[in-house]
């Protein structure tokens, strides 16, 4: 092989080298995300400062919810995924605030905020040591981003490299699917009570 | 190879060990103060006083007076009214040192926060005690003499050995455990 084949054959790979490492090379955004936690439905998932587990899932075309002004109907062009959970922290206080839904296609989508005086709504309250207490989370998604997707709890969706449970969901069981779910106030020990039509 | 290049061992072993400094030292200059910050606050011993006895801390003399458990509002828990008492010789000083936090911490090293908001059971056991000045209220309440303080936590029932962490962000990597 001749002096300038072999210099245009390393000049080549020296490219090739160079673009995979660009392509591989994470953005900064990726590199400060939250770590991510895996977990599954059914068992509690715990990362180093908290622990939850999901109870039950309901999904519902309308939501009826008690609000500052009286009770409200509330409709929507998609589905209402409510969940039922407990967590608690493990070594100090702290106050669960991001909550998450990321569906099949990766779309993420924020709990959301037309029911924000709902009772035991996450964010409501802090979590203490030593203390599970139970959680609302409350999703408006559209259908096709219901099944396969991923709930995702952290203490804040701002703090960069703090962890981040991933919880794999599984599909709904018919009997928690529902025309319409009413969102009561409850006591102490569960802040809210479901009724369903 | 020994002989043509006699030092190279020796080069080796210099350049090993640079690099065994150099990098702490990078890291150490990057962090801009704070490393050295975050080890002075974790070697740093509080100054721990037994119930009863008072302690000189930023400006004032603190007091635990009572760690009282009332019963909390959910299953197994309690409620701990913690009952302070500081003696304020230097209010410019005690100012000077805000904010103040708390915690109440376990034997297992768990901490919780105070409150926000009185529990019930206070109101209804202890009404004496509502409306004292808690520890965010220091601004407002520190002027030469004796303040009483309370604090409310929520606790489960098999927290034990507790006892009380007080720091002041201006007497810092110095606090208090009041046991």
């Amino acid at each position: 092989m001749s002096g300038g084949l072999k210099n245009a054959v390393a000049l080549c790979l020296a490219i090739a080298a160079l673009y995979g490492m660009r392509l591989s090379t994470p953005l900064y955004s990726e590199i400060v995300s939250p770590v991510a936690v895996p977990g599954v439905q059914g068992k509690p998932a715990k990362t180093a400062r908290f622990v939850m587990g999901i109870v039950k899932v309901y999904l519902a075309q309308e939501l009826t919810a008690p609000g500052l002004g009286g009770t409200r109907t509330y409709t929507t062009s998609g589905r209402w995924l409510v969940i039922e959970a407990a967590a608690k922290a493990s070594n100090e206080s702290i106050a669960l605030t991001s909550a998450q839904w990321r569906g099949p296609d990766g779309i993420r989508y924020a709990m959301t905020r037309r029911l924000s005086t709902t009772p035991g709504l996450l964010g409501s309250e802090r979590l203490e040591p030593g203390i599970p207490r139970p959680i609302l989370l409350v999703f408006e998604l559209p259908e096709n981003q219901i099944e396969g997707g991923t709930l995702l709890i952290a203490e804040s969706a701002l703090a960069p490299l703090s962890e981040q449970l991933q919880i794999t969901m599984t599909p709904i069981e018919a009997a928690n699917i529902h025309p319409s779910i009413t969102i009561e106030r409850g006591g102490h020990i569960l802040p809210w009570k479901l009724e369903f039509q | 190879m020994t002989s043509e290049y006699p030092n190279t061992r020796k080069h080796y072993w210099i350049c090993l060990v640079l690099l065994l400094v150099l990098i702490p030292a990078a890291i150490l200059m990057h962090s801009r103060g704070a490393f050295i910050e975050w080890i002075a606050q974790a070697s740093h011993e509080p100054i721990t006083i037994e119930r009863g006895k008072s302690q000189p801390y930023a400006g004032g003399n603190w007091r635990l007076v009572d760690l009282s458990p009332l019963p909390g509002r959910l299953p197994d828990t309690n409620v701990l009214l913690a009952e302070l008492e500081i003696a304020i010789d230097d209010p410019v000083r005690i100012k000077q040192a805000l904010p103040c936090s708390i915690w109440l911490i376990d034997k297992d090293g768990r901490r919780w926060e105070p409150a926000f908001l009185s529990e019930p059971v206070v109101r209804q056991m202890r009404p004496d005690a509502v409306g004292k000045p808690h520890c965010f209220n220091l601004p407002e309440i520190a002027r030469a003499g004796t303040v009483q303080m309370v604090e409310t936590f929520l606790i489960p029932h098999d927290a034990e050995g507790l006892a009380l962490s007080v720091s002041m962000t201006g007497e810092q990597p110095l606090r208090l455990l009041l046991e």
